[in-house]
């Protein structure tokens, strides 16, 4: 167990290792020059003093061979220095923590509804013997992941916040202003919840097993409260990572649609002043929040699926 | 050879001679259409009344990005001020906007841009990825465990994070979205292409082949090939609406094309200071979108799902 | 064992068939019809059936005779698309009690399948939740009907578990699924619908996943715990010497209708039906023995060389037959690795096998799965390497063939795989998948090698316009026509024929296995035929080699190693064939 543990945490790692190295080899050392991107930025007007180039260079390490400042990024990105913003001059890991917070409870809610609502939608669609119904919720969840973000955000904004005067429209005072976004960012994860559910569900329906059971005289419900969803969640699990990445990515429409501070607006602005270390610092944030995410749940697999534990003895 | 949609393969349901492939109960009117049809063409996905919308929707789109012009005759990028936020009406199909432009034209014409970018970045996704999967399936060993490291990592950093990165470095533009897009799907196309060589390389028919004695690459190519190529162009079809998606996510966040040019993702931006006097502005746009993709996800699905002549 | 712990009443408490009694099951007029994109598909269409308690009917038929719909509509378990049309189902000997299923409500149902009624599922791999513990899914079926605690009806779980004859229940109850064998899943399910007692029980092919040893292991424990408790039991099977051997009566169905009827040695002596009796005669385990089993009668020529070469069966394991080997096989090994490579946990699929086969003589490999008879199939084929041993194929060691002299071993052996559903490249037409091979080693203009594919065709009795078919297309026995066209298209010597007939129905299979012979005498061709059913390697080969656990037990003549097996294991393979207990009565 020790050696599956360990495999495990190697390896989650050596991928957020590789994550780091690949968006440096893309921000460092792709063909465009990170320090006339930021200089573009941050000066105005067309003249570009050389001096200044040079020093820029020399600040940011660009003056090094792109091995020197690799080695160098990633020494210090161990220790926790990710390096200062072009455009503010402030330490990157200091503006990641301090809008990691508003976002983290914008997510949490968000995954919630999603997880309940898409759960739900895929539990009633394939226990209803209706296939009316049937027809009708399987028909929700591509709908779910068709609409942009950014669309549904507005449309809610537009009856709930101008029409009917429910929620406030914008900022990130209290509760009530959470309830807009997590909603918009819920309805494509919920509906990617609701999908992979659906087909797991609908598989185990048509499972042998299940036909056992209902030969024991099961209920449907019984059914599907015992054997069903067990049977449908475990697999499932391993959608947990990609669901959290796809809310930090969608925090940045959903934050600018809605003008609230955090991690998504955050990459907004860097992205918009092109402010390398920033977007760097923030990538391998996301990266090691959906490996994290991911070896947590590899790590309560065995504990859950008995398939995976030792000892396959049929004496 | 799946039984889709019967609750339970029963082998007496199915006879040999005439088999009863897709149990879904179809609405009367359909499947007396589709028993009009001649028998190949009947049991395919694509002549579902569903399909055959999407369908419609797409090769409509298609319309609008070639010519533009055929389907309005309003000016997209001069308006007339006096008709500034005018509601939809008979003049104006999805009303104007604070320029007095009309939405419907600027839809229409931005229609190109849009679709442009999305087919570039799914070629670049399809054909690059494509590419990584078929070397990794194929050579297999050490190849095959560092591109597919390689996938891992990327599929690691979430798509929009990731084109987002890109775009960064590549800069602002229409171009530069579409690649950014396109690289960050790159992973998704390697994996599939990767995984459907292995199967049909480890199918008993391709062994049959080897055993009469075709060689290697007559085997690829007649044979892994062709029975790769149907998952992954399905996934291309249900790729395109994402890319759509994304594409106009980039644009909506002002990285795509520069005003006045019209871009569907810019179109939902620019209304958004009008959100409680003009509803129609952001919302007509971006239903657009929304069809569009749509109607791309029900083709993607109709195109993997074969009837029992395909497979 | 304690089968007595299953049972609290007996068999005498319930009223023993014939007489005036009420049937347990009573069928009348029964329609079954699915739904389909292309209208409604009528798949049992009038059946009549009676069931009496404590009694065993087997409902015999291939598939598409509707024996599986009429058996799921009895419990009420049609899939979503299909549903009764007509007809009366009555359960219960009791007119009290008495129910009719056919308009049975679903709430109803709950209370009727599981304590009225068994069911024994097809395929134990897959029917049991793969998540939960053996002992909790044989106390859900308590749980459901008696209100007893959750720890009473795990107790008297684990009772159940040693009635079925299961070691160590305790243990096994506390276990999943996956960590019991198939033999032991197919006795939970038995145990889990007769924990209640039912009136009766269906078994829907019950062991047709199993291997041939364990089949019989399980259905003596069917019909040992059914007599005790009086239950009657519906059994659906394909195999009408299975059906012979263990039920009271037998009803031979065909596309939805009941086509014969009556007591078992009735049917088998004289069947009225002209279906049941073609399906008596393709039925390999009840064919007569006193013909010598082997086709060899139908070839004099080779017969006589062999009895004048030996007039003593030779049963040394080293050769069988006589005559030039076209193949010898010497010492071969191959082991797989299991688990990681430092544990050095090994396999031996193949462990020291030795065995010649003369050319023009058909040599059977019989084994149960995990015998390792395919992998050998495969080393002959050198589509495997062995770690040890030789495969000499005319003399030429096949492991070391390179280039020129590959390509002419694999000319002249040739391959049909087991299942020819995946055999043949769903994008290619018949004629192409013919042509491949000619192609390949370039035989011929295109305009010769479309005739050769026409006459290949024509050997394998298929008609000219089924060449520009593609096999989704084609029904399996066609399928399988195809792939044995395919592997003759190149003139080979050595057929390895790898489980040919085991994917289709019986009556298919008899016209492919009479096809194969046709092909051998007109041919001169050579067959390694690997099969875990020993009934048809009676009719196919002359010599046969017994596998097991990689190793090979027992060769000899086929007639000989059947009627006087000297390895037990043999003995024990021999005496399972079903169809074996008939064939005694009839004497």
């Amino acid at each position: 167990m020790t050696r599956y543990v360990l495999h495990r945490v190697v390896g989650a790692a050596a991928v957020l290792l590789a994550a780091f190295t690949a968006a440096f080899a893309v921000l460092y050392l792709l063909p465009s020059d990170p320090v006339s991107i930021m200089l573009d930025q941050s000066s105005t007007g067309g003249y570009v003093d050389p001096a200044q180039v040079d020093a820029l260079r020399a600040r940011y390490g660009l003056d090094q061979g792109p091995l020197q400042q690799y080695l160098g990024a990633l020494g210090r990105t161990l220790r926790g220095d990710l390096g200062t913003s072009v455009a503010s001059g402030a330490p990157v890991a200091g503006l990641i923590a301090a809008a990691l917070p508003e976002t983290a409870r914008l997510a949490a809610l968000a995954l919630g509804l999603a997880v309940v609502g898409g759960g739900a939608l895929a539990t009633a669609a394939t226990w209803t013997r209706s296939a009316r119904l049937r027809g009708f919720l399987l028909a929700l969840p591509p709908l779910g992941v068709a609409v942009p973000t950014f669309w549904v955000g507005l449309v809610l904004l537009q009856v709930l916040s101008f029409r009917y005067p429910l929620f406030p429209a914008v900022g990130n005072r209290g509760v009530a202003s959470l309830v807009l976004p997590a909603v918009t960012l819920a309805i494509p994860l919920g509906a990617t919840v609701a999908q992979v559910l659906a087909h797991g569900m609908g598989a185990a329906w048509r499972a042998p097993y299940v036909e056992t059971a209902l030969a024991k005289g099961a209920t449907r419900t019984r059914v599907q409260l015992h054997h069903v969803t067990r049977n449908a969640v475990l697999p499932a699990l391993t959608l947990l990572g990609v669901l959290v990445g796809n809310v930090l990515a969608g925090s940045v429409v959903v934050e600018t649609v809605f003008s609230r501070q955090g991690f998504g607006r955050l990459v907004q602005s860097a992205v918009t002043t092109q402010d390398i270390p920033v977007v760097l610092g923030l990538v391998v944030v996301a990266a090691a929040v959906f490996v994290v995410v991911n070896l947590l749940v590899d790590l309560a697999y065995p504990l859950l699926d008995p398939r995976l534990t030792r000892g396959r003895a049929a004496a | 050879m799946t039984l889709i949609g019967t609750a339970r393969p029963d082998r007496t349901a199915v006879r040999p001679a005439a088999p009863v492939r897709d149990a879904a109960p179809a609405t009367t009117r359909a499947s007396r259409v589709r028993r009009a049809l001649p028998a190949r063409l009947r049991h395919h996905p694509l002549t579902r009344p569903g399909a055959l919308l999407a369908l419609a929707v797409v090769v409509v789109v298609l319309a609008w990005a070639l010519v533009p012009g055929a389907f309005t005759s309003h000016d997209p990028i001069t308006g007339v001020p006096a008709d500034a936020l005018a509601p939809p009406g008979a003049a104006h199909w999805f009303g104007t906007d604070h320029l007095g432009r009309d939405l419907f034209a600027r839809t229409v014409h931005g229609t190109a841009l849009s679709v442009r970018a999305a087919l570039v970045a799914v070629a670049v996704a399809a054909a690059a990825g494509s590419a990584v999967g078929a070397v990794a399936g194929f050579v297999g060993g050490r190849v095959d465990d560092v591109l597919m490291r390689g996938a891992d990592v990327l599929l690691a950093i979430p798509n929009l994070l990731l084109s987002l990165a890109v775009v960064t470095v590549l800069g602002f533009g229409t171009l530069e979205v579409a690649l950014a897009v396109g690289i960050a799907s790159v992973a998704t196309f390697a994996r599939l292409m990767r995984g459907e060589v292995l199967r049909v390389r480890r199918a008993t028919y391709v062994e049959a082949a080897h055993l009469a004695g075709a060689g290697r690459a007559s085997v690829v190519v007649r044979h892994v090939l062709p029975n790769s190529a149907g998952p992954v162009l399905a996934l291309t079809t249900v790729e395109l609406g994402g890319v759509v998606l994304a594409v106009s996510a980039l644009s909506f966040l002002g990285y795509g094309a520069t005003p006045p040019t019209p871009e569907w993702g810019s179109l939902v931006a620019e209304g958004r200071n009008y959100l409680a006097t003009a509803w129609w502005y952001s919302t007509l746009p971006g239903a657009v979108i929304a069809v569009v993709v749509l109607a791309a996800g029900r083709l993607g699905r109709a195109v993997g799902r074969p009837g029992r002549t395909a497979r | 064992m304690t089968a007595e712990a299953l049972t609290t009443r007996t068999a005498d408490d319930r009223a023993r068939p014939g007489g005036d009694a009420r049937p347990v099951l009573v069928v009348r007029d029964l329609h079954v019809t699915y739904r389909g994109t292309d209208g409604d598909v009528p798949a049992v269409r009038g059946v009549d059936l009676d069931v009496h308690a404590g009694e065993v009917v087997a409902l015999v038929g291939e598939s598409g005779s509707g024996k599986s719909s009429t058996a799921h509509a009895v419990v009420g378990l049609l899939p979503a698309n299909g549903a009764v049309t007509g007809g009366a189902l009555t359960l219960g000997d009791d007119p009290r009690t008495a129910l009719d299923l056919a308009t049975l409500p679903e709430r109803a149902w709950s209370r009727v399948r599981g304590a009225r009624l068994g069911l024994v599922p097809q395929d134990p791999g897959v029917a049991l939740d793969p998540v939960q513990r053996i002992g909790d899914q044989v106390a859900e079926v308590l749980r459901i009907h008696h209100r007893t605690s959750r720890r009473a009806a795990y107790a008297r779980a684990v009772e159940i578990l040693d009635a079925v004859g299961l070691d160590a229940p305790a243990v096994r109850a506390r276990q999943h699924p996956h960590q019991l064998s198939g033999g032991m899943r197919q006795r939970v399910l038995i145990g889990i619908a007769l924990a209640c007692e039912p009136e009766l029980v269906v078994a829907d092919e019950p062991t047709s996943a199993l291997d041939v040893t364990v089949q019989r292991r399980v259905l003596d424990l069917l019909a040992d715990l059914t007599a005790r408790t009086g239950t009657a039991v519906l059994l659906i099977t394909h195999d009408l010497a299975l059906a012979a051997d263990r039920a009271d009566r037998v009803v031979v169905m065909k596309d939805g209708r009941v086509v014969e009827h009556g007591a078992t040695a009735q049917v088998l002596r004289a069947p009225r039906h002209a279906y049941t009796r073609e399906l008596l005669a393709a039925a390999p385990g009840l064919a007569p023995r006193d013909a010598g089993g082997a086709p060899t009668a139908a070839r004099p020529a080779a017969r006589t060389s062999l009895r004048a070469a030996s007039p003593v069966a030779p049963r040394e394991d080293v050769a069988v037959g006589d005559g030039p080997a076209l193949l010898e096989v010497d010492g071969l090994t191959r082991t797989f690795r299991l688990g990681p490579r430092r544990t050095g946990d090994v396999l031996r699929a193949v462990d020291g096998v030795t065995f010649r086969v003369p050319r023009g003589s058909a040599f059977a490999l019989v084994g149960e799965s995990g015998s390792g008879k395919s992998t050998t199939a495969r080393l002959v084929l050198g589509l495997d390497r062995p770690d040890a041993g030789t495969v000499r194929f005319d003399g030429v060691a096949v492991a070391g063939a390179r280039g020129d002299a590959l390509r002419d071993l694999r000319r002249r052996t040739q391959l049909v795989h087991q299942d020819p559903s995946t055999a043949l490249d769903p994008r290619f037409t018949v004629a192409r998948a013919v042509d491949e091979p000619l192609r390949a080693h370039r035989v011929g203009t295109p305009a010769e090698r479309r005739e050769r594919v026409a006459d290949l065709l024509a050997q394998v009795h298929l008609s000219p316009d089924l060449a520009r078919r593609r096999p989704a297309e084609l029904s399996g026995g066609q399928r399988q026509r195809v792939a044995i066209a395919r592997a003759l298209a190149l003139d080979p010597e050595l057929l390895v024929l790898d489980e040919p007939t085991s994917a289709l129905d019986v009556s298919v299979q008899a016209r492919v296995l009479e096809l194969l012979a046709d092909l051998r005498e007109r041919r001169g061709l050579t067959y390694l035929f690997i099969s875990h059913d020993l009934a048809v390697v009676r009719r196919v080969a002359e010599h046969v080699g017994v596998m097991r656990a990689g190793r090979l037990v027992e060769t000899g003549r086929t007639a000989d190693v059947f009627d006087d097996p000297r390895d037990p294991y043999t003995a024990e393979l021999v005496g399972a064939i079903p169809g074996t207990h008939a064939r005694e009565d009839q004497r």
